[in-house]
């Protein structure tokens, strides 16, 4: 306005004509469309504003998560598997970081054929096997699981597109097939399968977190956006074994089982005072590193899950009774003679004939007749409930997978003849471990304690079975049994004084009792203050097949060794043991 | 005096926006520093766990007891052999 009131201004006169003067505002144009122009701008900014409203408003989830994807990640924490140590730390099982080696098949493939034999070579398979995987239809195809990360580095540094990783576990087991049977294995997915690994599953398997954090251009984190998961490792597990004792078990039961061309051997040491399992080994064993070979056999944690009758090494146990119920003392004398007692239409036996015999001589000189003889004048019902208390045919709460029960039939189908053989221990079956927990009442004052594959902190409370003197007289019998006039006189051991019982059962093969055996020691040592329970079992060995010749030597060797392993001092003189040529053996 | 206040506040404001992004620039370099270090943490524990496997591995007592025998001819001991010592500690 102001230019117009100026004429002589240079910007309103550009062309000589002044603005207010120019002929395009004379144009006389229809209303209409200066209010078009007004509609149209504003209607464009209601569709901007409709727009905000739809971004900010209606889609904003959407756009958020858009967002986030871009620069947030949800990051996995992984969770390690506990160790497994024995009692003094050493390390019996770990997990070991290593990578799974996957591919795109297509993208794989369109590397040149020499990296692809390159990478076969590394991943240590033919090249038509991995050419094998790589024909496949799926995006995701595993070439190797659980390898090194030395090899890994390997195989990226070939450069082939479509190579991807994986972060896994794998576990390591250094003590190799000396641990096998207890410690157990885990699959590929770090799964426990079998022994402890199974067993404690819960404890050991860690649950794995999450995070999720915001990443820098540089894929550095920079910051958490949510509350973290924190991952748990799985626990520790300490367990009762002593790699050393293992060890010594071990190497003389290997021993045994080879001079006997034996199908199988099982031993099990017990600590006395707490109940933990100090030793357990099976033959045959495996490696649980290299597990390509495996087989049933090798897989069979007999001393656990195999059931066999026990002979002789159950005698104590009725003898221990009789004596409890005040039916007879360890001087009360049986007539064993002639040798042989009819029963109904059977007839049982002793391999030879004794005579007249103290109770305590039953035992020493391992006596059918004897045994059979006192057992007839006890009730079924007690017997049975001797048995049961004491563990067979029950159960073990051990915490380890496959445990058997054994079987003891209901005392009320028992008829004579039976309650008989089942006294000497026939027509009954045990595991080895119950057999060794059930001896924790005469090694102890007659008190029964659990066992534990897990070290304790305290020794657990016992339950009383028999009486302290009872269990003391057994003791002695016991002695007496792996004595220079017992059954058993290669179970001593120079240096220490040891208690224990042979067994010898003919194999079930088919409902008969076929010509094959188990031989069998259980006992315990020293036997002034006993520390160790030691049973051991070997299964059809060939030549002799007594329990005295065949299972009491590997006793005496495992003795000597592991008291002098525990520390334990010698309570008898140390002289070298002349066994006797004509031991008496023992019935079946 | 208004207009004095107002540059006073201004300058106050640039300074608390510069201090807030500085502590957050802060924030972010140390937390990349806890990360890495974390991540230390991790590896060292991971070759903590393979020495503690290597020494197991290594102290197998089969290993120990081929080694004793064949390198350092060394036998198991009898009780023959041995003295033992009883008396009381003092």
């Amino acid at each position: 306005m102001r230019a117009a009131s100026r004429p002589n201004s240079r910007r309103a006169t550009a062309r000589g004509v002044p603005f207010s003067a120019s002929p395009l505002l004379a144009v006389k144009l229809p209303p209409w469309r200066s209010r078009l122009v007004l509609f149209m701008m504003f209607a464009a900014f209601l569709a901007l504003a409709g727009r905000a409203l739809w971004l900010q408003g209606l889609s904003t989830d959407f756009l958020q998560k858009q967002g986030e994807a871009r620069y947030a990640r949800t990051l996995e924490l992984p969770a390690t598997r506990g160790r497994i140590t024995d009692r003094n730390g050493e390390v019996l099982a770990s997990s070991v970081p290593v990578k799974a080696v996957w591919a795109i098949p297509d993208d794989v493939l369109e590397a040149p054929p020499e990296k692809l034999r390159t990478l076969a070579g590394l991943l240590e398979m033919p090249e038509a096997e991995l050419r094998k995987k790589l024909d496949s239809d799926r995006n995701f195809v595993y070439l190797k699981r659980q390898v090194e990360q030395e090899t890994v580095d390997k195989v990226l540094k070939l450069g082939i597109a479509g190579i991807e990783t994986r972060k896994e576990y794998k576990r390591f087991y250094p003590q190799g097939e000396v641990m096998a049977h207890v410690v157990g294995f885990t699959n590929v997915e770090d799964a426990g399968q079998d022994g402890m690994e199974l067993g404690m599953q819960k404890t050991l398997a860690g649950v794995t977190g999450s995070r999720r954090v915001i990443k820098d251009r540089l894929g550095r984190i920079v910051e958490d956006i949510a509350a973290v998961r924190e991952p748990h490792d799985g626990r520790d597990l300490v367990l009762s074994l002593d790699s050393k004792l293992q060890y010594i078990a071990f190497t003389h039961l290997k021993e045994a089982v080879e001079k006997f061309k034996a199908k199988a051997g099982g031993v099990v040491v017990v600590d006395v005072k707490t109940g933990e399992v100090l030793a357990l080994a099976n033959l045959p064993t495996y490696n649980p590193n290299d597990r390509s070979v495996l087989t049933g056999a090798m897989l069979r944690n007999r001393v656990i899950t195999d059931t066999y009758e026990p002979g002789s090494t159950l005698k104590p146990f009725t003898i221990a009774l009789a004596l409890d119920t005040k039916r007879v003392t360890p001087n009360t004398t049986v007539q064993t003679s002639p040798g042989k007692l009819t029963i109904g239409t059977a007839t049982i036996g002793d391999a030879h004939a004794h005579g007249l015999l103290t109770v305590s001589q039953v035992i020493q000189k391992s006596s059918n007749v004897g045994t059979a003889k006192i057992a007839l004048q006890m009730q079924p019902q007690e017997m049975w409930e001797m048995f049961t208390t004491v563990g067979f045919g029950q159960q073990p709460k051990l915490g380890f997978p496959g445990a058997v029960a054994g079987r003891v039939r209901p005392y009320k189908a028992w008829r004579p003849i039976e309650q008989a053989t089942m006294s000497y221990g026939h027509g009954i079956s045990v595991s080895l471990l119950q057999i060794a927990h059930a001896y924790t009442i005469f090694a102890r004052d007659g008190d029964l304690i659990p066992l534990s594959f897990q070290k304790l902190g305290a020794p657990p409370v016992g339950q009383r079975v028999i009486t302290e003197k009872t269990a003391r007289d057994m003791r002695a019998m016991l002695e007496m049994a792996a004595g220079p006039e017992g059954t058993a006189p290669k179970a001593q051991v120079p240096g220490y004084r040891v208690a224990g019982k042979t067994g010898t059962a003919h194999k079930l093969v088919g409902g008969r009792y076929a010509n094959k055996y188990v031989s069998s020691f259980v006992g315990f040592a020293p036997a002034s203050d006993p520390r160790v329970i030691i049973a051991v079992m070997i299964d059809e060995p060939a030549g002799s097949h007594y329990g005295g010749e065949v299972a009491a030597p590997v006793f005496s060797n495992i003795v000597g060794s592991t008291l002098r392993a525990m520390n334990v001092g010698p309570d008898s003189t140390v002289t070298s043991i002349i066994v006797p040529a004509n031991a008496p053996q023992e019935s079946m | 005096m208004s207009a004095r206040l107002c540059i006073v506040l201004t300058a106050l404001l640039a300074a608390s926006a510069l201090s807030l992004v500085n502590a957050q620039y802060q924030a972010r370099r140390l937390f990349i520093e806890i990360e890495r270090a974390q991540t230390v943490a991790r590896q060292l524990e991971v070759e903590w766990s393979q020495l503690q496997l290597d020494q197991s591995t290594l102290g197998k007592h089969a290993r120990i007891e081929s080694n004793a025998r064949r390198d350092l001819n060394m036998v198991p001991l009898t009780p023959a052999r041995t003295q033992y010592i009883t008396g009381e500690v003092r």
